[in-house]
């Protein structure tokens, strides 16, 4: 079994070959090797933690992906997503992005993939002012900067 | 300036930068997105879909300043541009950096804008439609392209194209071609295509030449060039008439074709 420590201080014991799927801490086991001391995760609260295990257990025994994978190569460019991704995506905004956040973190490709997949579907076919209203951002460009703007949208309509 | 002027346009200058710090807070206030690190932005850009025609992608670069810098400073954001505008094609090219482009143009592009803005060294893969007519372009297949894996050339089976000497010959990573309704195609000049031994793909809906008398041996020298071939369909590709192939005495070697998954012959 793994210790890992949150930053809300929450102890979680869990399986090798569950949390192997974060390729941050399979490099830490195997650089560390065996060990009683937990593996502090500063930048995850345990709530998120939770969630990122469970997608973990999910897929416990699938083949993990290669690790030199940039993010923006992540898997296909498709926006196809798995049935239990889609649900298990099915959360609030700030626990979405909670999840993006841990999965870079802990270097889970896979699960970076379909939230980042989660996030492009949701801005399928929006305006920027509907992107805008649905991310809660406000539009903080100069009259220049819109006036360059409408002249791409101009360039972007023209035939 | 006077001493009061000079200070007056400086508290001014500070009443500016302090109203651009309110306006960068309050538009990051509540919002959970730009928390984001820029290369997962960037993925998050990549993956919004691209269809025929569409430029709606460039929206994610209109909604704030976060979102366009990140845009603005991703050379491949730029660089995948299927069936878009000239004068919007042109504008991306010119973000694109050294992104390896992919480019699909529709028969509404003139021939040569692609050419004129675009850096050879970039192009990865090329989608032409010329059913609008075109030939001009083709010519421009016959200077090097380093990276180019992928071409695609939807022709018109009414207009009478010639396949310039030494197409594709300088492609030396060419993994996919693909001629679709070419007339007066010419099997003696695909081995320079082909001379590299890379292609995966061969697609060809094509008319042959009625001067291209395509001989066994060629035919076999073009099979013989393409060992990683994964994917072979000739559609009206093959004479008509076999004779050649019927009557020749000479005995053939083989061509083994170990990675072919598809063969379809019509």
């Amino acid at each position: 079994m793994v210790l890992l420590l949150t930053s809300d201080n929450e102890m979680f014991s869990v399986a090798e070959d569950v949390i192997k799927r974060s390729a941050y801490i399979k490099n830490m086991l195997e650089d560390v090797g065996e060990s009683d001391l937990p593996i502090p995760l500063p930048n995850v609260e345990s709530n998120v933690l939770v969630k990122i295990l469970e997608y973990c257990e999910h897929y416990r025994g699938e083949p993990l992906p290669a690790s030199d994978v940039d993010p923006a190569e992540i898997g296909d460019r498709s926006l196809d997503i798995a049935d239990w991704d889609q649900k298990y995506m099915a959360v609030d905004q700030e626990m979405l992005f909670e999840i993006i956040l841990a999965a870079n973190y802990l270097d889970i490709k896979s699960l970076l993939d379909v939230g980042c997949k989660t996030v492009a579907k949701m801005m399928k076919g929006k305006s920027s002012e509907e992107i805008r209203t649905l991310f809660n951002i406000a539009n903080d460009f100069t009259p220049e900067e819109e006036a360059q703007i409408r002249k791409e949208n101009a360039w972007a309509e023209c035939r | 300036m006077s001493a009061s002027n000079s200070h007056h346009a400086s508290s001014a200058g500070l009443e500016d930068q302090k109203q651009g710090k309110r306006h960068d807070l309050e538009a990051r206030r509540g919002s959970l997105l730009p928390d984001l690190p820029p290369e997962i932005l960037a993925a998050i850009f990549l993956l919004i879909p691209r269809d025929v025609g569409d430029t709606s992608w460039i929206r994610v670069t209109h909604v704030c300043r976060l979102w366009r810098e990140v845009a603005l400073n991703y050379p491949r954001f730029w660089s995948v541009l299927n069936s878009v505008p000239p004068c919007f094609m042109e504008f991306a090219l010119a973000r694109s950096g050294c992104a390896p482009i992919s480019v699909h143009t529709s028969e509404d592009t003139p021939d040569d804008i692609l050419f004129k803005v675009l850096s050879l060294d970039q192009l990865q893969e090329v989608s032409l439609n010329l059913t609008a007519g075109g030939r001009t372009v083709l010519s421009h297949f016959t200077k090097s392209f380093p990276i180019l894996e992928t071409v695609e050339i939807f022709g018109d089976v009414s207009e009478s194209w010639f396949m310039p000497k030494n197409f594709l010959s300088e492609s030396r990573h060419l993994k996919h071609l693909l001629l679709d309704n070419w007339r007066s195609f010419t099997w003696g000049r695909l081995p320079q295509a082909a001379q590299c031994g890379t292609l995966l793909t061969l697609s060809l809906n094509v008319h042959v030449d009625a001067e291209d008398v395509l001989s066994p041996e060629t035919f076999l020298q073009c099979m013989g060039r393409m060992p990683l071939l994964q994917i072979l369909e000739l559609e009206y590709a093959l004479p008509s008439t076999q004779a050649d192939f019927a009557t020749s005495s000479s005995p053939f070697q083989p061509v083994v074709l170990q990675h072919l998954r598809e063969l379809s012959l019509k």
